[in-house]
């Protein structure tokens, strides 16, 4: 596989949030998440639906505004300088809804603007890129009859297409086959082992054990455990991710369905 | 024999049992949306709703009861059907402008299609059902304007009680014909149309057959000179068209003789008139229901495989430099805009009506006698300077006919968008970028466009070159702010979750903005006048009316589109947060 073209390594805290907190109505969807992300770390982010992983992401790159508590990338506010903190990250949300109408090609020269990438450079990343993810035989057509999984390699690339110095991911591994999802995974190490911060929500408990140097799970908008593997088994938790998943987010109802069900 | 007829009784029972499940759902859907509203939105609705009824209810209650009372008095015109047939015909042609879209949405692009097409019910039970939640709103308006005029024109004409009874049955009937039509057309093309473009060409289609009727009736002008032509000037000839068009083989028309001559006591005849429309009606109904088992669901399925399309063998191309990789960030995603809106034929969709128009308009304007001059270069050389209010006029018509057409660009810049839009909020470019990107987007091709007609009224015409150099400006300013004013209303209504294209628009940012037009169009395009006004009525103050006229203008424009502006900045940042 092609590298990703190096950027510059630091151990820096990249990614700050402090006590953020998002309500809808009375429903508290996020209540007090404080965490860092440093350089060169990737963090998975657990929990189940309806947790709050996606709010908390979008609060991060300022697609939504929180309630209450801020967030920062690289020292940036995202709400004060949004545009300052917005060129340091790149985004995958959960389904990539890209712009049909135009080509992969066409899709990556706009995100390269949009970003402020130099011209030569931008034409440069986009070939790279393409030749990366295998789509560049498919580059000229329209991204609406691009497979879910080619339009989520589409997503990533565009978030990669301005050398980024932290990435953020929500379930970027669904919909993909297994090659896909096993290319995506290397090319975060790659990226992690280059100084990238990388912050990603999953429900894939083995891809999360797997890959991750940090995990948090949230439940019910509370982040309940917080650390490394090794941390949160010394911290109590047995066995495997999933068991320690279960006993913080509670497993005992899903036995249970299974006892109705079987 | 029997057999059969067992079955088709299940069916049919199967269908009106599915049927009762569907609309409980529906009506439980719709009272849940009104019941969670804002208790302000609540009453708002239903003020707006009394005010509306009350309006119309009362205009046609005016109608029936002042129609009623001359043809009593006199009896010898013969023209008693015309009017209940005039009023059904009106109402059936009005649902059939937007029969096309309002099947399309309901039929195919409502969100549950996928629970219902994949539970077993049955799918002529999910056609009704839809069909009928699409045209509920249009029967409570159908309703809203027969049922009084009828009413009070068979008071006025002593008809008996059977005329009463018959009217209820053609109110509701009619509307059965034009929503059978646009579903039997929207089941076609979703049958006929490539399944990974059939979403757009609907759009497409929905927009031509509603541009098409609308034509039909902007040119009304033409076809009653047509009529009075062929009318003469005698009362008599004039009676026997409205009696020729009473006699027309149309099922409303039909309706209306069936109702005349049942509130006549002519019971029979009566009968035999609403027994051709019922037929008519309710089999083309019946027709598309029976086709709707197999046609609907087959379009519908072949709409959802437009992921699933086959893809031509990719070939690779040479990647070219693209006019994107250079571009500023606003600039990029105005040449965005102007890329994915041709190709999408959805969006394209929005511009035809107005585009439509524009010749329509250029006809009229220069058809009409003294419209065009004999010798456009002369003027154009010799009368440098001179200035006419005829001139200010035409600039101003040509504004108008432009502004229509790419405000809607402005106007549906946010959301158009769509789900895609986190791809602008995420990325590192102001408000003020984002917006100025989506102005310029609908300024070029407003700007362009303006020009090219302001040439060709120009020539035809005769305007002065300094009336051409003045009314250009004009037209540029207004417009200019217009479509400022456009972009920021679009802010606050974005709609990003739509389907159909038609709900892009927000219903109050359409009347605020028109609201906007109006102040913009009349004090802007008075200020700019008053060159005009003082030449004409006050010589010497002219010269001072040359610099205060624009300067006004100017101010007056950057104060409303500063105004939205505004506030499109201070909601940019919640635009997408649900």
């Amino acid at each position: 596989m092609d590298s990703i073209p190096k950027i510059e390594t630091q151990s820096a805290v990249a990614v700050e949030a402090q006590n953020l907190r998002k309500l809808y109505g009375k429903l508290e969807a996020v209540a007090d998440a404080t965490f860092t992300i440093r350089s060169g770390e990737i963090v998975g982010f657990l929990g189940p639906n309806g947790a709050g992983k996606t709010t908390t992401i979008k609060m991060l790159t300022g697609l939504l505004e929180p309630t209450a508590g801020r967030a920062s990338i690289l020292g940036h506010d995202i709400q004060k300088e949004p545009i300052a903190a917005k060129a340091a990250f790149g985004y995958v949300p959960d389904t990539p809804n890209l712009y049909g109408k135009l080509s992969a090609w066409e899709f990556l020269q706009f995100m390269a603007r949009l970003y402020r990438v130099p011209r030569d450079q931008a034409e440069h990343r986009a070939h790279e890129l393409l030749r990366l993810f295998q789509l560049s035989d498919a580059a000229s057509d329209l991204l609406e009859g691009y497979s879910h999984g080619m339009q989520q390699k589409v997503a990533l690339a565009a978030a990669l297409i301005h050398d980024p110095k932290v990435l953020f991911l929500d379930e970027p591994t669904v919909g993909l086959d297994p090659k896909s999802a096993r290319m995506i995974k290397d090319i975060l190490v790659q990226l992690r082992d280059r100084g990238v911060a990388i912050f990603f929500s999953t429900h894939i408990l083995e891809i999360a054990e797997r890959m991750v140097d940090r995990v948090m799970i949230i439940d019910k908008g509370r982040i309940v455990a917080s650390g490394t593997m090794a941390e949160l088994r010394a911290g109590g938790g047995q066995g495997s991710l999933e068991d320690i998943f279960l006993a913080l987010t509670g497993g005992a109802e899903y036995a249970e369905i299974a006892e109705v069900l079987g | 024999m029997n057999f059969a007829f067992q079955r088709a009784a299940l069916a049919f029972q199967r269908v009106m049992s599915d049927l009762q499940l569907l609309i409980e759902l529906q009506t439980q859907l719709s009272w849940n949306r009104f019941w969670r509203m804002k208790l302000i939105r609540k009453l708002f609705y239903i003020l707006a709703f009394g005010v509306v009824a009350v309006s119309i209810g009362g205009l046609s209650l005016l109608a029936g009861l002042g129609s009623g009372s001359l043809l009593r008095h006199y009896p010898e015109l013969h023209l008693e059907s015309l009017l209940p047939g005039l009023i059904l015909t009106a109402i059936a042609l009005i649902l059939l402008i937007s029969s096309f879209g309002i099947a399309l949405g309901s039929l195919f692009f409502s969100r549950d299609l996928e629970l219902l097409m994949s539970a077993p019910v049955s799918r002529r039970a999910v056609f009704i059902s839809k069909l009928m939640g699409g045209f509920s709103l249009y029967y409570g308006l159908v309703l809203i304007t027969t049922v009084p005029a009828l009413v009070t024109y068979g008071i006025q004409l002593h008809y008996g009680l059977f005329y009463y009874f018959l009217m209820l049955i053609s109110v509701l009937g009619t509307p059965l014909l034009p929503a059978g039509l646009g579903a039997l057309c929207v089941m076609l093309v979703a049958r006929v149309v490539p399944a990974r473009r059939i979403r757009e060409v609907m759009g497409l289609v929905a927009a031509l057959f509603g541009t098409s009727c609308a034509l039909f009736g902007n040119t009304a002008q033409f076809w009653s000179r047509q009529l009075s032509t062929s009318m003469g000037s005698s009362l008599g000839g004039g009676l026997a068209v409205f009696q020729s068009i009473a006699a027309l083989p149309i099922p409303s028309l039909l309706a209306g003789r069936g109702l005349v001559e049942a509130g006549q006591g002519n019971l029979v005849a009566g009968l035999g008139s609403m027994t051709g429309f019922l037929l008519i009606t309710f089999g083309f109904f019946g027709g598309c229901v029976w086709l709707a088992e197999h046609v609907y669901a087959s379009g519908w399925l072949r709409m959802q495989g437009v992921g699933e399309a086959k893809r031509k063998p990719a070939v690779p191309k040479t990647l070219r430099r693209d006019l994107l990789t250079g571009a500023a960030p606003f600039f990029a995603i105005a040449l965005k805009d102007w890329r994915v809106i041709p190709r999408d034929l959805r969006n394209f969709a929005q511009f035809l009506s107005p585009l439509f128009l524009i010749p329509l308009i250029y006809i009229q304007l220069f058809s009409t006698p003294g419209g065009r001059s004999e010798k456009p270069m002369a003027d154009l050389v010799n009368q440098w300077g001179s200035a006419n209010l005829s001139s200010a006029l035409l600039a101003g018509t040509v504004l108008m006919s432009t502004i229509f057409v790419f405000s809607r660009i402005a106007q549906t810049g946010i959301s158009m968008e769509g789900r895609s839009y986190w791809i602008l909020k995420a990325a590192p470019i102001s408000g003020r970028e984002l917006l100025f990107g989506k102005f310029i987007a609908a300024l070029v091709p407003f700007m362009t466009l303006s020009t090219i007609l302001m040439v060709v009224a120009t020539v035809l015409r005769g305007f002065s070159l300094g009336g051409f150099l003045y009314g250009w400006f004009g037209i540029q300013l207004l417009g200019a702010g217009m479509l400022v004013m456009d972009v920021g209303l679009a802010v606050p209504w974005a709609n990003l979750e739509w389907d159909d294209p038609r709900k892009m628009h927000s219903g109050w940012g359409g009347l605020i903005a028109l609201a906007g037009y109006a102040f913009i169009g009349i004090l802007g395009g008075l200020c700019l006048a008053l060159p005009y006004l003082a030449n004409t009525f006050l010589p010497f103050l002219a010269p001072v009316a040359w610099v205060v006229g624009p300067f006004l203008a100017v101010g007056i424009t950057g104060l409303v589109a500063g105004l939205a502006i505004w506030l499109g900045l201070s909601r940019l940042k919640t635009v997408g947060d649900h």
